[in-house]
């Protein structure tokens, strides 16, 4: 009986091991692994190798010779950081306590916005800061500006009725969304509601479903259906430059299918790709796209989006916004 | 004459399929019914390499509560289980968490192997259906935060019980001091579950879904059905001592593993729990 029990017992010992179940650990500091294991995890999900002509494996040649097993945890971080900007995408982030790395796409064309000229000589001292959104009447009364600096999540049906029903009476309203890095994107459709009468096909996005280059899902729209609150059916001029990315870049391209919007300024920052997230086996986390978006068109503006009319900030004068001043003048003379 | 005919008759009339389903029902009528509740630690781990190839690890606490009807012939339970806390990875200089929340159901019948099965044991076979998920929550993954997982599982299930009670009274001494052990009626039992047909439905290739940017919010949208798709491997040592009232006392340790197959990026997930539960005896 003895024997049986214990019997028993071993079995149980033997079988109640989650060694069983679980692969081999792959926690590891090694550089090596690391590096092998985020250039995989690049080369099976990021969305837009063939969009931004990066040849990987020919990244992978050229990185793999500056790892070695005795490198720093800064210089392996400085390796896989210069690695990830070649995608040239700021949703592609390697994050570890003590830094992140970034590509700057802000970077890639002339600053397009000082907030300080539009304070010192466009608003009024008392504008009105409704939620993320700070407004008030230009040009003596004939605009209404919107400044929207950040997807914060806070677009509201009530903030959004209340400015623009406002500025119901104007000759047309500039939506300022110049150095906006985007958010949340539940705003993009808030947002956007109020500048709709009908259900409205903004554009179509698909993600990657596997390991290949071209695994993509079947294409799908996106719609935006008319707000509960006040709908504005006037001109409206949306301001992006290059700062303008992500949620702010998805904006702009939804602008191409609204006929009463006309985007101005620079291209955009890009940023059509969702970001995902994941983690390396020194603990380090990533992340970077793995959605493509599409204009009604099927044009893949992740290199940014091209403004309808190009419009540029001249530095030497800092009393004028020359980007508002044109929107003004495409405002008024219609 | 009259009398063994009438015997006759009555012997005729007990073969019947109608009678023998009334005599099962009679069987499963005089079966005690338990309801239990319990609660426990649950010492767990998971790995999800579609975001991380780490194991995650960390103690949660876990509540179930049982109903089971039970005999030397036949056993039928039903439990549902629930733990939740957190699970964390440290490596270097990165320490990252998540919080899970883990729902197991399950229903099971088991019936005696008279081959195997005498005074002091007790050996069952039969099925369990177990269905559950996990919903795990960890913010330094970003967009990816956010994992949920449902599984079912069709398991064959195998109980060795062995009957520990005391018959009469015993004289004890330990050192110097003698006192009497009464009667007392108590038994362990392993059970060992495999499964049969393990499904799962999971996140896409991608884990994330693009709902948020088509403006169509759904939380399983991607998701995807996995057939036969991995292994799964349970084990429960119990120690039941029945009580003057009839109701029980049971202390358990129950071990659950399972992962999915090769669709893609796999899930490992393992639990260790160690309960106490009191059963009250309701028939």
């Amino acid at each position: 009986m003895k024997k049986t029990l214990f019997a028993i017992g071993s079995l149980f010992l033997v079988l109640a091991c989650n060694d069983v179940i679980f692969e081999e650990e792959l926690a590891s500091s090694s550089p090596t692994a690391n590096f092998e294991y985020l250039w995989r995890e690049c080369d099976e999900k990021y969305s837009f190798f063939e969009v931004k002509n990066i040849d990987w494996d020919e990244v992978y040649s050229r990185y793999r010779p500056r790892i070695n097993e005795g490198m720093s945890r800064l210089e392996l971080f400085d390796v896989l950081g210069e690695m990830l900007t070649e995608l040239r995408d700021d949703h592609t982030n390697l994050i570890s306590r003590f830094n992140i790395s970034f590509f700057g796409v802000q970077n890639e064309g002339p600053d397009n916005f000082d907030f300080r000229i539009i304070t010192d000589h466009y608003l009024p001292r008392d504008y009105f800061i409704s939620g993320p959104f700070i407004h008030d009447f230009i040009e003596n009364g004939e605009i209404g500006y919107i400044r929207f600096g950040s997807f914060t999540g806070g677009v509201s049906n009530f903030n959004m009725s209340f400015i623009l029903s406002r500025y119901r009476d104007t000759q047309g309203i500039i939506l300022d969304m110049r150095e906006n890095g985007g958010g949340s994107v539940s705003d993009i459709f808030d947002l956007l509601s109020h500048f709709v009468t009908e259900r409205t096909e903004l554009y179509r996005s698909r993600i990657k479903n596997g390991p290949g280059r071209d695994d993509f899902s079947e294409l799908e729209s996106a719609f935006v259906a008319p707000s509960t609150g006040f709908n504005y059916t006037g001109k409206v001029m949306v301001l992006v430059d290059r700062g303008t990315f992500s949620a702010g870049s998805f904006t702009a391209l939804a602008t191409k299918a609204l006929p009463n919007m006309v985007l101005m300024g620079d291209t955009t920052g890009g940023g059509l790709g969702l970001p995902n997230g994941g983690q390396l086996p020194n603990g380090w986390t990533y992340r970077f796209s793995v959605t493509q978006t599409l204009d009604l068109n099927g044009n893949n503006f992740e290199n940014g989006v091209p403004p309808d009319i190009i419009a540029l900030l001249n530095r030497e004068d800092t009393s004028r916004d020359e980007v508002i001043d044109r929107a003004v003048l495409e405002i008024m003379n219609n | 004459m009259s009398l063994a005919t009438g015997v006759l008759a009555q012997q005729a009339e007990s073969d019947t399929p109608s009678t023998k389903k009334e005599l099962k029902k009679q069987a499963r009528k005089s079966r005690p019914y338990y309801i239990g509740i319990g609660a426990g630690f649950n010492q767990s781990a998971h790995r999800d390499f579609a975001t991380s190839p780490l194991i995650y690890e960390g103690t949660m606490v876990t509540f179930h509560v049982n109903a089971t009807r039970f005999d030397e012939v036949k056993e039928t339970s039903a439990e549902f289980r629930i733990s939740t806390g957190g699970q964390s990875i440290e490596i270097a200089e990165s320490f990252t968490s998540t919080s899970v929340i883990s729902l197991f159901n399950s229903y099971q019948q088991l019936f005696r192997l008279n081959k195997y099965s005498n005074d002091k044991w007790n050996v069952k076979v039969g099925g369990n259906v177990a269905w559950g998920l996990n919903s795990r929550s960890n913010p330094s993954l970003g967009n990816n935060s956010f994992g949920i997982e449902w599984f079912g599982t069709l398991f064959g299930s195998v109980k060795v019980t062995r009957d520990l009670s005391r018959k009469k009274e015993k004289d004890v001494k330990f050192l110097f001091i003698k006192y009497k052990l009464k009667p007392l009626k108590r038994n362990l039992s392993w059970q060992f579950n495999t499964g049969l047909m393990n499904n799962n439905v999971r996140n896409g290739f991608a884990f994330i879904d693009q709902d948020a940017v088509i403006n169509e919010p759904s939380t399983f949208s991607g998701y995807q059905l996995n057939l036969f798709s991995g292994f799964r491997l349970s084990s429960q040592i119990d120690y039941t001592l029945y009580l003057n009232t009839g109701n029980m006392i049971r202390f358990s340790y129950v071990w659950d593993a399972y992962r999915t197959g090769n669709e893609f990026d796999k899930f490992e997930m393992g639990h260790h729990m160690f309960t106490t539960s009191l059963w009250f005896k309701t028939k």
